[in-house]
């Protein structure tokens, strides 16, 4: 629980700076905490370790090759970080996508948000000290990734969508394969539950810790599951959906206290919606070709697109002067705005929450410095 | 009783006596118990995690801990020793290894005896906790003095409930004497003290727990947490020094199991009221294998058992710590005293 007043011992401040690489960190980047003895009394945050250069490096590559540039935003969930730049260029060009494309890029998106989940999970328990839950995780992670590869051709950067269709055709025995993992994997969130979910130390330890109520999400500008576990049903594949969400029957899931528990049940309940869905789309692939045509010009304009990621909505800004390659390209990602929020959540609470606080927003520095 | 042990080999002089006892204790129990424990809880960890732990040293990684030794002993950091450091681990030691002597291992060397003798491990325990635990205090790192911090205040609020535990104890079995110990738990399972009342039986788990949290081990190794504190005590613990760390806490947590297999599990007497034949077996070195043997597998079906329970569970804050022995541990002891007391005078009565 945040600390009340008669917790604070009210002695000299100690400054006490951690990173850019520590074990309660998500990711490299540089804290200046104030402590009153255990219990933080000011954050700072210095970003930019993980600057790639990515949009400035996308200016000088061919619009094929910048897909492979768009995947490396996040590289945990890079088929929404692609498919947004893909996306914004294909309303650019006015390109239109087959059905078959369509739902093979849901299904796509679908199973990349239950890896970053489950990625999501084993930090979660890491930042906790459950180091077996973490692992159990970490082998069904696995196989998902295993069917990325073969369904890809790699496990993380999948560079697999194209303007107008798909790098390649994805046959029915590697569907029937995404079903079975499927299947399985609903079973080990019974497991997980039993486990972890519920245990009583984890609960101590996350509810009512890094607490963040309704209004102060949408002040930040906090979007996905981050936005949802306060009380805020905004989801994209409901409220505007795209691609074949609005054939899916979605509905937007929300947990309401807002705590460290909040954001972990939210993506746990995410991750059972996404399976479900899954099944459905797997059910409804029609026959057909996903094939696609090279792109060598875009038409001069811009254009954005939106795609609700698993970190929260990533958004593409497209700029085209006509030629070979953009003249700008900008995104805009979910955890951006979820590091804005860190420093107001952490004070008042202690040292040892820190790690449980940055675990449960998922913070990808590879998005937020790109 | 124990140096006249060593007449059988020929050793008269009772100071030699003590003397190669107390070193063969150190060099053909603690150390490789040490050892082993280690070894068991890396490989537990490994399987209940769905991994194989180590695997390459060695016929199924077994000799991995001497390559560790071998590793680490050739590390040695750029800092010196600091001379709070220096003095601090030198009481540790001197603190544990004074317990060497006080707890016995064998029904033939049982070198020191008392009516107070079961409080004494308990004392040069708490010394030793807060002894390393300051080691970190003494470190000019936040790590490490937020560690020491952490594993100060663990410390003083394990005492209590360890010591109503050995208080609840000293009601059954009279006073705190070896003597009265052994005796009271030499007639089969159910006249072990965890289960001839189950009120003691409570007792065992208290004093568990209470140690754990006293010595700062796992689960309740807070003052050493990776996550938050880059190791806190251990945050500038490395090469040689490394190594004699983890065998001071590695040798801590072993006699702890040992003191509660000793107070409360019948220590090395059978179950099944086999004690006279072994009493009997004509050998005192076979006896005293037979003793340390059931010993040791006691000890480590206990610390199996406390590795299992840290694995498979997160781990609590420290504040969670404190508050859950001050509160829950401490009253839940005292109000057991009573219980025992109330339960002692009903089955007499």
């Amino acid at each position: 629980m945040r600390a009340d007043s008669s917790e604070y011992l009210d002695t000299d401040l100690t400054e006490w700076e951690i990173g850019p690489f520590h074990g309660s960190l998500p990711a490299p980047m540089k804290l200046r905490l104030s402590l009153d003895g255990e219990l933080i009394v000011g954050c700072e945050i210095e970003r930019g370790y993980l600057h790639r250069e990515i949009e400035k490096t996308m200016e000088r590559l061919s619009w094929d090759a910048g897909i492979a540039m768009a995947d490396r935003v996040d590289p945990e969930s890079s088929a929404s970080s692609e498919l947004a730049f893909v996306a914004a260029v294909e309303g650019l060009a006015s390109l239109e996508i087959s059905d078959r494309t369509a739902w093979i890029r849901t299904l796509v998106l679908e199973m990349n948000r239950v890896s970053s989940h489950l990625g999501f999970f084993s930090r979660m328990a890491r930042s906790a000290g459950a180091e077996t839950m973490s692992q159990y995780v970490l082998r069904d992670r696995e196989r998902l990734l295993d069917l990325f590869e073969l369904m890809t051709g790699s496990r993380y950067l999948y560079r697999f969508f194209r303007f107008g269709g798909l790098n390649s055709e994805v046959s029915d025995g590697v569907l029937e394969r995404v079903l079975t993992f499927c299947r399985e994997l609903k079973l080990r969130i019974k497991e997980y539950n039993d486990l972890f979910s519920y245990n009583r130390i984890f609960l101590k330890r996350t509810q009512g810790v890094g607490l963040l109520d309704r209004r102060e999400a949408m002040n930040f500008g906090l979007t996905g599951p981050n936005l949802r576990s306060t009380g805020a049903g905004f989801d994209l594949r409901v409220d505007q959906p795209y691609l074949k969400y609005q054939n899916l029957d979605l509905e937007s899931i929300v947990q309401v206290s807002g705590d460290c528990h909040a954001r972990y049940l939210q993506r746990l309940y995410e991750v059972d919606q996404s399976l479900n869905m899954i099944r459905l789309i797997v059910d409804q692939v029609p026959l057909g070709g996903a094939s696609f045509e090279p792109l060598a010009k875009v038409p001069k304009g811009e254009n954005y697109a939106m795609i609700e990621s698993p970190r929260g909505l990533v958004g593409c800004h497209v700029v085209s002067s006509g030629g070979a390659e953009p003249v700008r390209v900008a995104f805009r990602t979910g955890s951006t705005a979820a590091l804005s929020a860190i420093p107001g959540v952490l004070v008042g609470y202690r040292i040892e929450d820190l790690s449980v606080i940055l675990a449960s927003f998922d913070i990808s520095m590879a998005e937020v410095d790109r | 009783m124990g140096t006249a042990t060593l007449r059988v080999f020929g050793i008269e002089d009772p100071l030699v006596s003590f003397s190669l006892i107390v070193i063969g204790i150190l060099f053909f129990l603690i150390v490789p118990g040490t050892i082993a424990l280690g070894f068991l809880d890396r490989k537990l960890g490994a399987n209940l995690q769905a991994r194989i732990g180590p695997n390459r040293t060695g016929w199924r990684g077994i000799l991995q801990p001497f390559a560790d030794f071998l590793k680490l002993s050739q590390k040695n950091g750029s800092a010196s020793f600091g001379s709070g450091e220096l003095f601090w681990m030198g009481l540790a030691l001197f603190f544990l290894f004074s317990n060497i002597g006080v707890v016995p291992f064998s029904r033939h060397a049982v070198l020191f005896d008392s009516p107070l003798a079961l409080m004494l491990p308990l004392l040069l325990l708490l010394c030793f906790s807060f002894a390393t635990l300051l080691l970190g205090f003494g470190q000019a790192t936040v790590n490490g003095w937020f560690g020491g911090i952490r594993g100060i205040a663990q410390s003083v609020v394990g005492l209590l409930p360890a010591m109503t535990s050995l208080l609840a104890l000293s009601l059954q079995t009279g006073d705190l004497s070896w003597a009265n110990l052994i005796q009271t738990q030499s007639d089969g399972i159910f006249s072990w003290n965890a289960f001839s009342n189950p009120f003691l039986g409570l007792a065992s788990v208290i004093y568990l727990c209470a140690g754990l949290v006293m010595l700062g081990l796992k689960p309740f190794d807070v003052s050493a947490s990776r996550i938050d504190l880059h190791g806190g005590i251990l945050s500038q613990m490395y090469g040689r020094r490394l190594i004699l760390f983890r065998l001071l806490r590695g040798y801590g947590f072993l006699l702890w199991v040992v003191m509660t297999v000793h107070l409360f599990f019948g220590g090395w007497s059978l179950p099944f009221a086999l004690d006279g034949v072994v009493s009997d077996l004509g050998s005192i070195p076979l006896s005293m294998a037979v003793d340390i043997g059931v010993l040791g597998a006691k000890s480590a079906i206990l610390a199996l058992f406390v590795f299992w329970v840290a694995k498979v569970n997160p781990k609590p804050r420290a504040d969670q710590v404190t508050d859950f022995t001050w509160k829950y541990l401490a009253s839940l002891s005292i109000l057991n005293l009573l219980a025992v007391l109330l339960w002692k005078g009903f089955v007499h009565a």
